[in-house]
């Protein structure tokens, strides 16, 4: 194992330039990898938060009383849309009004003008058929009117579809090129070192025993790659953590960087290499 | 130890090797001989694993070459080793890491002391810590001897193991070889240089144009 170790070094040190090239590569591959994934993940968190508010606002009519209101609220439980039912009175809605606007100025009107409501909470499968839902309710008994975002649902779920699928689409560009990257690199390696090679196998080497440095020189340049990545990462998150960024730009605090991304990203970095290295290396033939 | 039996090797449809067949006795010693051209060194890499055969089998202890799984080829290069006619050593290395190597592979542990002993036998003790690079062709023929010989192997193929030595040099070889052999290694020889086994007691197999002729 020490051998193999130090024949893996040796021989990047041996290729510290192509090394040192597919390391800031890959590393940029990384880098770019992590901050896309970064912003799906962001997203994902943000349009999450967001239609846990999307609500649809249900007005009911002022001939109903508490009996017809239980049932509508039935009704509406039925439906299985609905995460969360919460009835707020037009005594309770007044109250909350007068906390925003000036009382004196409700005083005025004489009397209570709102009516009483039930603020209905989607579920998050069901948010695309707000509109088909909010239509049926609209149908119930009692109900005065609905009221829904719609606009504002359906842009938020294109928009986290659109960053989806994108998103993907180029990991899986930037995961292919980072094999290529790898593969070309060790290729390379595995060429200069033809010599050996036979010389090892005619001496009774294993291909495992062969195979060994070159993915350790792999996994090597995927970790060392990562870490550049994760170097820029860190770097730009204190960046924009700084302090006249934050003033100018509140949002930036809703960032969420996931601490795991530090440790998983050196790991995955570790795979890339072997893999990429062994399909680089393929089968050690011996006739 | 090693058997042939009726062995056809081609090279783009000229036979190379033409019904082959022979035994050889577990600890003997013998001479292959022949022009060149005539399927020496063809012969000593069907038994060694390098080359296939076109019929006929071949065993070697105990190992079928015909049907030899991939992954024994490894084994089979442990139990017998090769020492070519261009020695095929490490330039860049030292005589020591050169003798070194086989024991590494295998996962020897006392590397040093066997290096040593081994670089004793072949007189090249002073020689550890030169390139090989730097050697002389009788040296660097030395070294490939002793990393043939290192891991006591049991049976060592030796192509032309004195091509290019002047006769003293030769000598010396061949006694080394003779050693080897007395210490119970079974040891083929290809050679085109008769004065070797002109008066020996070695068995001596002639080849000609791929047949043996004696
Ligand atoms: N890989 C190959 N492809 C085609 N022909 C080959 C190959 N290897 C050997 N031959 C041919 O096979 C014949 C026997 O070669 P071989 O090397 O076994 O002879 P040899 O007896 O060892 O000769 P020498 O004494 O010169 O070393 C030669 O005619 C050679 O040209
Ligand atoms: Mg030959």
């Amino acid at each position: 194992m020490k051998d193999h170790i130090i024949s893996a070094i040796k021989g990047l040190w041996l290729n510290r330039w192509s090394t040192l090239m597919a390391t800031m590569s890959i590393g940029i591959c990384f880098f770019i990898f992590t901050a896309l994934f970064l912003i799906i993940y962001n997203v994902e968190i943000f349009t999450k938060k967001l239609s846990t508010k999307a609500s649809v606002v249900v007005y009911l009519k002022k001939e109903a009383n508490s009996n017809d209101i239980a049932s509508l609220t039935e009704d509406l439980k039925k439906l299985g849309v609905f995460s969360k039912l919460n009835y707020i009175s037009k005594e309770d809605a007044l109250k909350e009004m007068k906390s925003m606007i000036d009382p004196q100025l409700i005083e005025l009107i004489g009397y209570n003008p709102l009516s009483d409501t039930i603020e209905a909470f989607v579920k998050e499968d069901s948010l695309n058929s707000v509109e088909l839902i909010a239509n049926k309710i609209k149908k119930l008994p009692f109900v005065e009117d609905v009221y829904y975002p719609v606009n504002i649902v359906k842009g938020i779920n294109i928009m986290r579809i659109t960053v989806l699928n994108f998103g993907v689409f180029i990991l899986t560009l930037l995961s292919i090129a980072i094999l290529f990257i790898l593969y070309a690199t060790v290729k390379s390696f595995y060429w200069k070192k033809t010599e050996e090679i036979e010389i090892l196998k005619l001496l009774g080497a294993t291909p495992s025993y062969i195979r060994l440095p070159f993915l350790m020189e792999g996994a090597i340049i995927g970790i060392g790659g990562t870490l550049f990545a994760e170097f820029c990462l860190v770097l730009i998150y204190f960046t924009l953590h700084s302090k006249n960024l934050y003033t100018f730009l509140p949002a930036i605090s809703q960032i969420v960087f996931p601490l795991e991304v530090l440790y998983i990203l050196p790991i995955s970095g570790m795979f890339f290499g072997i893999i990429s290295s062994f399909l680089a290396l393929g089968r050690i033939k011996y006739q | 130890m090693i058997t042939l039996s009726n062995v056809y090797k081609y090279y783009e449809s000229v036979a190379v090797l033409n019904d082959v067949s022979f035994h050889v006795e577990k600890g003997e010693l013998l001479f292959i001989t022949g022009p060149s051209g005539a399927g020496k060194t063809t012969l000593l890499k069907l038994i060694f694993g390098s080359e296939i055969p076109d019929e006929g089998q071949i065993k070697v202890g105990e190992f079928e070459l015909t049907k030899i799984k991939h992954s024994m080829i490894p084994h089979l290069r442990r139990f017998a080793t090769f020492i070519f006619q261009d020695f095929k050593l490490r330039q860049d290395l030292t005589v020591f890491d050169n003798v070194a190597l086989p024991l590494k592979i295998i996962g020897e542990r006392d590397i040093k002391r066997k290096v040593i002993d081994v670089l004793k036998e072949v007189s090249l003790r002073h020689k550890s810590d030169s390139i090989v690079r730097t050697l002389s062709g009788g040296e660097q023929q030395r070294v490939a001897i002793a990393r043939a010989v290192v891991t006591n192997p049991k049976v060592i193929l030796a192509d032309e193991p004195t091509g290019n030595l002047d006769p003293q040099t030769s000598e010396d070889v061949f006694s080394l070889l003779k050693k080897i052999n007395a210490q119970g290694c079974t040891v083929l020889i290809a050679t085109h240089n008769p004065d070797f086994f002109r008066n020996s007691p070695y068995r001596v197999l002639t080849l000609k144009e791929g047949k043996i002729i004696q």
